[in-house]
């Protein structure tokens, strides 16, 4: 029998699973090319398609037929669509982190963390108790305060151990940061106005280090959850216009509703 | 519920399982073992990489190649990588490129009529550290 409060988890859980299929669906798909075309092309018509020429890049040459690959690509998308409605989570969330893996590991130089957050995050999601509500095949929660756990610790560890690899001297001093903006690669207004100066992309690389390490006790403590789901808002909307990270803002933000502390309906009880 | 009795059930474990793994085992693991492909480093590095190739023609005459040279005979995303002619390139393929080398070597053989190729790959781990070489070689047929 399930308390209150474990009841009150569920909704911000189905909330983060439909939220994060969506973005996982959006990126592997031509519905990208709404949002950015730039980001858009390497989905010709869905991520990792083959395209024929070249050598094999593929991890240790383990490069499977194109023909293979474009089935594990259609299969993807299906599981990320039944995924968020709701269908059997726990087999068609893992089934498509694996599938996604493995056409994933076809081009070794494709790699990104946005990818491997969205293909790691579905199978990490898969197994909680993500279907208990808003589903089209509603599911007996198991275990909702492990659940949220599970996907705190997937956050928590993204922001620790970002910040933990910044903790080094050419970044802290600025200097990584001007690599960045010299190549483009921080563009814009704001990143203008933050990294400008030198003096200014030390104290940015300072503050950017100490806030992903500060995110993780913020948004693993109860009393300062609120707190750090600001503060993790406030990042992500900082870095969008400037470093344009793929989905990876929009992937943490459905994470991240899965966070929202919601009051344990008293009539339920 | 206590945590004893919380962790009583089996999906309970599982997850506590999968948290270790996931937040500490793979991320943890890729930086001790390798550079860090798994430690959600992005935007935060600052390895830099750069290629030289060269090609000697059944003659015996060394030719210098620009590594972009080598775009239309490879995918698109490696293709994005190849570095211009002694510029030091900011992305974090450095390793990728070092593991492939040999190949990328043999594949030089299609820039020309050529008898044996080289391709030197220098990298830094960051902007401080000392660069590493590495260099493979390849005789066309």
């Amino acid at each position: 029998m399930l308390s209150a409060a474990d009841r009150a988890l569920l909704r911000p859980l189905a909330w983060t699973r439909i939220a994060f299929a969506g973005v996982l669906l959006i990126r592997t798909t031509p519905l990208i090319r709404a949002i950015d075309p730039i980001i858009a092309v390497d989905v010709r018509p869905l991520l990792g398609w083959p395209q024929g020429a070249g050598i094999s890049t593929a991890v240790l040459g383990w490069a499977l037929p194109a023909a293979v690959v474009k089935i594990l690509c259609l299969a993807r998308t299906a599981f990320a669509l039944l995924f968020l409605l709701g269908y059997r989570p726990l087999w068609t969330g893992l089934a498509c982190g694996v599938v996604a893996y493995v056409v994933l590991l076809q081009d070794v130089f494709g790699f990104t963390f946005t990818q491997h957050l969205l293909f790691l995050g579905v199978a990490v999601l898969a197994t909680t108790d993500c279907a208990a509500v808003l589903s089209i095949r509603a599911e007996e929660p198991r275990s909702p305060r492990t659940s949220q756990v599970l996907v705190l610790a997937l956050i928590v560890s993204v922001y620790f151990w970002a910040g933990l690899g910044k903790l080094r001297h050419d970044w802290m001093d600025g200097r990584t940061l001007a690599l960045f903006y010299d190549e483009g690669k921080l563009r814009g207004a704001l990143a203008d106005l933050v990294l400008g100066t030198a003096t200014r992309r030390a104290i940015a690389a300072t503050v950017v280090a100490l806030t992903e390490l500060a995110l993780g006790p913020l948004l693993w403590l109860r009393k300062t959850r609120w707190i750090g789901l600001g503060l993790a808002l406030a990042l992500h909307v900082a870095i969008e216009p400037m470093a344009h990270p793929d989905v990876l803002g929009w992937a943490m933000l459905a994470l991240l509703l899965s966070l929202v502390p919601l009051e344990p309906d008293k009539k339920e009880s | 519920m206590t945590i004893r009795a919380v962790l009583d059930r089996p999906r309970a474990k599982l997850h506590a399982a999968l948290a270790l793994a996931v937040a500490v085992v793979l991320p943890g693991g890729s930086l001790l073992m390798g550079n860090g492909v798994f430690a959600w480093t992005m935007f935060s590095k600052s390895e830099t990489y750069r290629m030289s190739v060269i090609g000697w023609t059944v003659d015996g005459e060394a030719r210098v190649f620009d590594p972009r040279s080598l775009g239309p005979h490879v995918n698109r995303s490696l293709a994005y990588f190849l570095p211009a002619p002694e510029v030091w390139r900011h992305d974090p393929v450095g390793l990728t490129f070092r593991t492939g080398l040999g190949n990328i070597a043999a594949l030089a053989c299609r820039l020309g009529s050529l008898r044996a190729t080289e391709l030197t790959l220098e990298e830094r781990a960051n902007l401080d550290a000392e660069p590493r070489r590495s260099v493979a070689r390849a005789l066309c047929r």
